[in-house]
């Protein structure tokens, strides 16, 4: 392996990406476990932005990128929206929040917020000020996606069914597949019906503070969140209608369409019209909202590992009117508790035997079993070089500027900058064990040196990534908060679909740069436009 | 078609609801005769009917004061409480298949239920808190009755209500004849009495029969009654009804069996006309047979192709 694995990576203008160590910058992690977003304090909190009666962005200053340019130099495609927003009083906004909010509760669009209190549930936050994506910019990271997940895809299809040649030949080195967490050998030799291992991913993404598009991280498993993309596009047609008159907008709503089309081409060989279910956790899952009203989209059963049954290596749900055969599922359910004949023993929420039948192909499950290994953070490093390897092609995205521990030179690196870096354990998840350089205290920084000392294979360096800003009405006012976007793919019969934009993520609080949900973050309504506009 | 475990879910929230219902209304009554015992009965053997049409064992009773731990000791799991909780739990998990009536008539039980549990008036007045017991109770059979579409959700709350409601009037009727049978009364006029108020029924039975109150009477209006909605042959024939419509090929053959032969049993039988003995064999045969119609309905409608049964301790 070479040297620094990131700043391999051309930009999207083909020159090559310097993540610049800026003192004020922000450490960005995993979308799922919310691991704080951090930075030093920022300079523009000193100086509160109000909607001001001569203008909405008086005092407006942004560290990062700015997604909507300089108040003095709005960028073209958002000023029609700052046009017309200016026409809007502050009370007429806190207005059009209050009835977003009241609109969401109503329809019990809410979210479960773990380790508070016990079925604490809050009301999905919609920030009333959409992100808006140019078509040209959008085409470049529509591009980059579909072939993140086709070379994503290859490199499982190459390990589980193929010879592994990405291994043999070190494109990966094998010991870090083989010893990631999300590699299941018990999956070895399992086809998937068109090779589609990735019906449904959710690619996490950044700009840093040139604007470039950056991957944070690959959600292969279970990603959630596209229920509330969808609702998002709802409130916004009805709270801001005014908003999208200037504008021509890429339409979401049709995700149900493409997931049932995309779950459909997925069925066994010779079934032309699949039953298909949803596999929830149940009601407690914290994304349980979003597993009903996925059912609901694709008109299907949210079945519980307890509805279905294996008989002679099929699978069957148990009805009023006896067992009915169950052709695809579309599981929410994580690998490790699918099947307690498989994998943890202790699972109650998975199916007894249900790899059987995912084996014998009678059924499908989506996404497939064991893609922990092409999206766990150890390998996360090495997708460019699949992406080369396995498609011949540049990577259109680039990663974060990542470093490997265990080659030698970059230890030396890692452990000079490692009050500037973030390093992450390969082995955990959600967040677990990281520890960002800025905020770490000297006792922290030393013992985390020891650590990567004594076991460089442990982990991974990284360089943090600014975060780019857009305006967000926090408490009556306008001001510059930290975003990130997850948009989501699906593949299915060799098509591959990205839904235009996907979920938008804010750092709601002031100060704060928590973008997770649970954790007071809140969300935008992402617009992609149609030509040139 | 639905799923199994929404059918089981939505059978128990019309059982649990009927239930919280009926032991509310029983607790009502035996609260205010418990009161005027006076020499004829003590207390405790007002209490001791109540518990023994509950099918409490001595183990569960032994330091139960009175009403308010039936009501809502949350511990226990046949306080109304605890019944509610358990309605809740599955209308929750079924909150798609239910109208938003039935759902906040039983979320608002619960509710209420746990608001009072925190306050010490009851103690003195359970009235109010069993007041509300009943009507929220009525308010769910009245929104599953005008706001459900007649779909299997439907029948498999109905069925659950109708095969609860048919144990109780079998079980209540057991006690009093068990007791009058033993112990004969100083005035079998007001044990009667007691017993159609028990079940709702005083009212619906003077207006039948006038004021002529007979045992033989009272037996024959709460087991084959059909128009009085709680005697044991009405709430047999609409679980009929509500189960025949889902009988479809070998689904639910044996349930239909049975229930059709323990509703006949009910109807053409002579309640009346027999003994203490015979009526006592009498019921605890139709219980008995009301038993095996739920573990029938468990095993075809609610485990299909599995051989395991269930266990109704409930019943």
């Amino acid at each position: 392996m070479s040297a620094i694995v990131g700043s391999r990576e051309p930009k999207a203008d083909g020159s090559r990406a310097e993540a610049t160590a800026h003192p004020s910058v922000v450490a960005a992690a995993c979308l799922c476990c919310g691991l704080v977003k951090w930075r030093p304090r920022p300079p523009f909190l000193r100086v509160p932005a109000y909607i001001a009666p001569v203008g909405l962005f008086d005092g407006y200053t942004s560290d990062g990128f700015s997604e909507i340019g300089e108040p003095s130099s709005i960028r073209p495609h958002y000023s029609r929206l700052i046009e017309r927003l200016e026409q809007f009083g502050p009370d007429e906004f806190a207005d059009r929040v209050r009835m977003c909010d009241t609109t969401f509760q109503r329809q019990g669009i809410t979210f479960a917020v773990y380790g508070a209190q016990e079925g604490t549930e809050r009301v999905w936050p919609l920030d009333l000020l959409p992100r808006i994506i140019p078509a040209d910019e959008w085409q470049h990271v529509e591009a980059g996606l579909k072939q993140r997940v086709r070379a994503l895809n290859a490199f499982l299809d190459d390990v589980y069914v193929g010879e592994q040649a990405s291994l043999n030949e070190g494109i990966v080195p094998r010991w870090l597949a083989e010893s990631a967490d999300g590699y299941l050998p018990e999956v070895q030799g399992i086809e998937v019906p068109e090779g589609s291992r990735c019906g449904i991913s959710g690619i996490d993404l950044v700009r840093d503070d040139e604007g470039v598009y950056r991957v944070l991280e690959d959600n292969l498993r279970v990603p959630s969140g596209i229920s509330y993309v969808i609702e998002n596009r709802i409130a916004m047609t009805r709270v801001l209608p005014v908003a999208f008159s200037k504008y021509r907008v890429r339409p979401v709503g049709h995700y149900g369409a493409s997931l049932s089309k995309a779950l459909r081409q997925s069925a066994p060989a010779g079934i032309s019209d699949p039953t298909i279910v949803v596999l929830t956790p149940g009601p407690y899952n914290s994304a349980y909202f979003e597993h009903a009203f996925l059912a609901r989209q694709l008109g299907a059963q949210l079945v519980e590992g307890r509805d279905l049954v294996v008989r002679d290596h099929s699978v069957y749900m148990r009805t009023t009117h006896g067992l009915r055969n169950v052709d695809v599922i579309y599981r929410r359910v994580g690998d490790e508790f699918i099947d307690p004949v498989v994998f943890r023993p202790d699972s109650a929420l998975g199916v007894p035997g249900l790899m059987s039948a995912v084996r014998a192909g009678t059924v499908t499950l989506a996404n497939a079993v064991g893609n922990g290994v092409a999206d766990d953070k150890g390998i996360y490093p090495f997708v460019p070089e699949m992406i080369r390897y396995f498609l011949d092609e540049e990577p259109i995205l680039p990663n974060v500027t990542t470093y490997l521990p265990w080659e030698p030179d970059q230890l030396d690196e890692v452990l000079s900058r490692l009050d500037e870096l973030v390093v992450k354990p390969v082995a955990e998840a959600g967040g677990k064990g990281i520890v960002i350089g800025h905020q770490a205290d000297e006792e922290t920084l030393r013992r985390t040196a020891e650590q990567l000392r004594a076991d460089p294979r442990g982990y991974i360096a990284q360089e943090v990534v600014q975060l780019s800003t857009h305006p967000t009405f926090v408490g009556g006012r306008l001001g510059p908060r930290h975003i990130d976007l997850r948009p989501f793919v699906l593949s299915g019969g060799g098509d591959i679909e990205v839904i235009p934009g996907g979920l938008t993520r804010v750092a709601l609080r002031e100060g704060s740069l928590v973008v997770n949900s649970s954790a007071g973050g809140g969300s935008k309504d992402t617009w992609v436009l149609v030509g040139d506009q | 078609m639905m799923l199994s475990r929404h059918a089981e879910d939505l059978f128990w929230v019309g059982r649990y609801m009927e239930r919280a219902e009926n032991t509310a209304r029983m607790l009502d009554v035996t609260y205010h005769s418990a009161l005027e015992a006076g020499s004829d009965r003590t207390a405790d053997e007002v209490w001791g009917d109540l518990y023994a049409i509950l099918m409490l064992d001595d183990d569960e009773t032994e330091g139960l004061s009175g009403g308010r731990a039936l009501i809502f000791d949350s511990t226990l799991p046949f306080s109304i409480r605890s019944t509610v909780t358990k309605a809740r739990e599955n209308t929750r998990g079924t909150r798609e298949l239910v109208s938003a009536e039935v759902w906040e008539a039983v979320n608002s039980l619960h509710l209420e239920l746990q608001r009072s549990a925190s306050t010490e008036i009851h103690d003195d007045r359970p009235y109010d808190v069993l007041r509300v017991a009943k009507t929220w109770g009525q308010t769910f059979a009245g929104a599953v009755y005008t706001t459900m579409a007649r779909g299997d959700g439907f029948r498999f709350i109905q069925i659950g209500q109708m095969l609860e409601r048919a144990v109780t009037t079998v079980r209540t009727l057991q006690v009093w004849n068990q007791r009058l049978s033993t112990h004969p009364a100083v005035s079998a006029h007001a044990e009667w009495v007691k017993l159609l108020k028990s079940v709702s029924g005083h009212e619906a039975y003077l207006r039948t029969h006038r004021a002529q109150i007979t045992s033989g009477r009272v037996i024959d209006f709460l087991t084959q009654s059909v128009d009085f909605p709680r005697s044991v042959v009405f709430c047999l024939r609409a679980a009929e009804d509500n189960l025949v419509p889902m009988v479809i090929g070998e689904t639910g053959v044996g349930a239909r069996r049975l229930l059709g032969r323990v509703r006949s049993t009910a109807e053409f039988s002579e309640p009346s006309t027999l003994d203490h003995h015979g009526l006592a064999e009498l019921l605890g045969h139709i219980e008995q047979e009301i038993l095996r119609v739920g573990i029938e309905i468990d095993r075809a409608f609610f485990r299909p192709g599995s051989a395991i049964m269930h266990a109704y301790e409930a019943f």
